[in-house]
């Protein structure tokens, strides 16, 4: 569990940890979008700084940062052989049946590695200097737009509270469980891969049992504290706008503008 | 001299089960009448019908027969958004009642619901926060507290209404006894200050001797209902509080202790004389 870096909150002061979820949100996105934009190592090459510099201001060491990226290093790796061995194009490299790796293959390749790396930078970032409540707030104001066609955003945005608010505990019982499984003389960790999974059989089904009746408590709870899902709610947490989201937003564009320059300019140089 | 003479809950002939198909009553026509400041102890065996008797009461279950009056205005599917503002419940998971982030957001999660304005929400969980004594916390994580603490927190919840009866559904039950101590004192204190009053759904004798009144459920009606001193003299199911068990031992023992109830102050009274 300790492994997993994405999704994770890290304290912390910084500029980017100040800045308001809506803006971090916004411009987490928009990069991911821009990154289609660069086609040339000029624009890579920019994106990477960037990258480097946005998780530098973070405050938090780069070592997170590359244990995030690997769990998912296979997924890359994958992707990257997939676009190496089938494309075509430029000088061919060597020429197997259907495989090909061709010039354009590797270049593909190694863009595609820069591009879904800094995906996994980029977005790690926005996790780690964010509390999960406020990304959540964060949704909800980005979604609230969905509100005129009958979304129920605010529904949607307590479910996520909730769930975020309950994840420790639903951890705490599962540790709770097991030990439990242990003192009645279960192993975990050991045997063939089926006989392991035979044996979460007894964990998970506790956890289900207990999260139901979890459920019906809460359910409960938020009635008779006046919860109607129909009705308006005000909201007490309240996100305010500071001059740094606005710095924040107009330096994506700026980063937009420069990209779209260079594509135009490097006119597809090492194409 | 605390109890006002007006009448805060009034339930009459009410009947209630949970399964309409069997004619296995939780609930048979049971009346009663609590006055305003009045703290209510409910004791009973499991199945005895006194949780359900409070989930009734704040709206959450639907009687079969008779009728609930709360504060001059009568339960129904109208007006128990309204009821619930002015009768609260806490429940006895403190863990699964803590519906907020932090300890202010949970507090706020209440008046949230009924479409309150951030600086009146604010100012008001600011008051709450200080009844309970909780104000320190504010920014906690339910993590960081302890049960007590956050039975402490959904009281405050409750208190944001500034309701007239707050009920507890064996609320100190998974609490250590130093919390649940703490917890009874702001309770007592609450309602010398604001006259609320307190029915509490309990096991436990020591807690009910506490109380103004017992009512003793069993087998979904009312068994018993009077002050601590009848109930436990009468009754020989319950095992009384600790020092009506003192008593009686001393009085076994040929010590020559008065020969009626005595509450913990009077049985601490009485031995230092």
């Amino acid at each position: 569990m300790n492994k997993l870096i994405l999704g994770r909150y890290f304290p912390g002061e910084s500029w980017l940890h100040q800045i308001d979820p809506r803006a971090k949100l916004v411009a987490a996105i928009s990069f991911i979008a821009i990154l289609f934009i660069a086609v040339n190592w000029q624009g890579y090459l920019l994106l990477g700084l960037f990258t480097i510099f946005v998780m530098r201001l973070s405050g938090i060491s780069f070592k997170m940062y590359i244990r995030g990226v690997r769990p998912l290093i296979w997924l890359i790796l994958f992707t990257v052989s997939l676009q190496v061995l089938f494309t075509a194009g430029g000088t061919v490299y060597v020429n197997w049946g259907p495989i090909t790796i061709s010039e354009y293959g590797l270049i593909n390749g190694v863009f595609i590695f820069c591009r879904f790396v800094m995906i996994i930078f980029i977005s790690t970032v926005v996790t780690l200097t964010t509390k999960p409540i406020d990304l959540t707030d964060g949704i909800n104001a980005l979604l609230s737009p969905l509100r005129l066609i009958k979304v129920p955003v605010d529904d949607i945005s307590l479910m996520l509270t909730i769930a975020l608010r309950f994840i420790p505990n639903l951890l705490d019982e599962t540790q709770k469980i097991m030990d439990a499984q242990r003192a009645r003389g279960t192993t975990f960790g050991e045997g063939s891969l089926v006989e392991q999974m035979k044996k979460l059989a007894p964990i998970i089904m506790p956890l289900f049992v207990s999260s139901l009746k979890r459920a019906e408590d809460m359910a409960d709870v938020m009635e008779v504290r006046g919860y109607q899902s129909s009705k308006p709610r005000s909201s007490f947490r309240k996100l305010a706008w500071k001059k740094r989201d606005t710095v924040a937003i107009v330096t994506m564009v700026v980063l937009t503008a420069v990209l779209v320059l260079l594509r135009e300019l490097g006119a597809y140089s090492i194409y | 001299m605390l109890v006002a003479e007006k009448t805060i809950v009034e339930v009459d002939n009410l009947t209630f089960r949970y399964d309409l198909r069997k004619d296995d009553h939780t609930l048979s026509a049971i009346s009663i009448s609590i006055k305003q400041g009045e703290w209510v102890a409910i004791v009973g065996g499991n199945g005895s019908g006194k949780s359900t008797l409070v989930r009734l009461l704040a709206g959450l279950l639907k009687a079969e027969r008779g009728t609930i009056t709360i504060d001059g205005v009568r339960l129904n599917d109208e007006t128990k958004w309204d009821i619930r503002k002015k009768i609260g419940l806490v429940f006895q998971n403190p863990e699964n009642q803590f519906i907020g982030t932090t300890v202010q957001d949970d507090i706020a999660f209440g008046l949230e619901n009924n479409n309150i304005s951030y600086d009146e929400m604010k100012q008001t969980v600011d008051e709450a926060l200080k009844l309970v004594g909780m104000d320190s916390y504010r920014n906690q994580d339910p993590s960081r507290l302890s049960g007590g603490q956050k039975q402490r927190v959904a009281i405050a919840g409750i208190l944001a209404f500034k309701p007239n009866v707050i009920m507890l559904d064996e609320a100190l039950v998974m609490l250590d006894p130093r919390s649940r101590i703490q917890l009874l004192s702001t309770l007592k204190k609450l309602r010398e200050q604001n006259d609320i009053t307190i029915i509490s759904v309990t096991h436990d004798m020591n807690e009910a001797a506490l109380a103004d009144r017992i009512i003793v459920m069993d087998n979904g009606t009312i068994i018993q209902d009077g002050i601590p001193e009848q109930i436990f003299i009468n009754n020989d199911q319950l095992s009384p509080p600790f020092a009506e068990q003192l008593r009686r031992k001393l009085a076994e023992k040929g010590s020559a202790v008065p020969q009626s109830y005595m509450t913990e102050d009077e049985m601490v009274d009485w031995l230092c004389r």
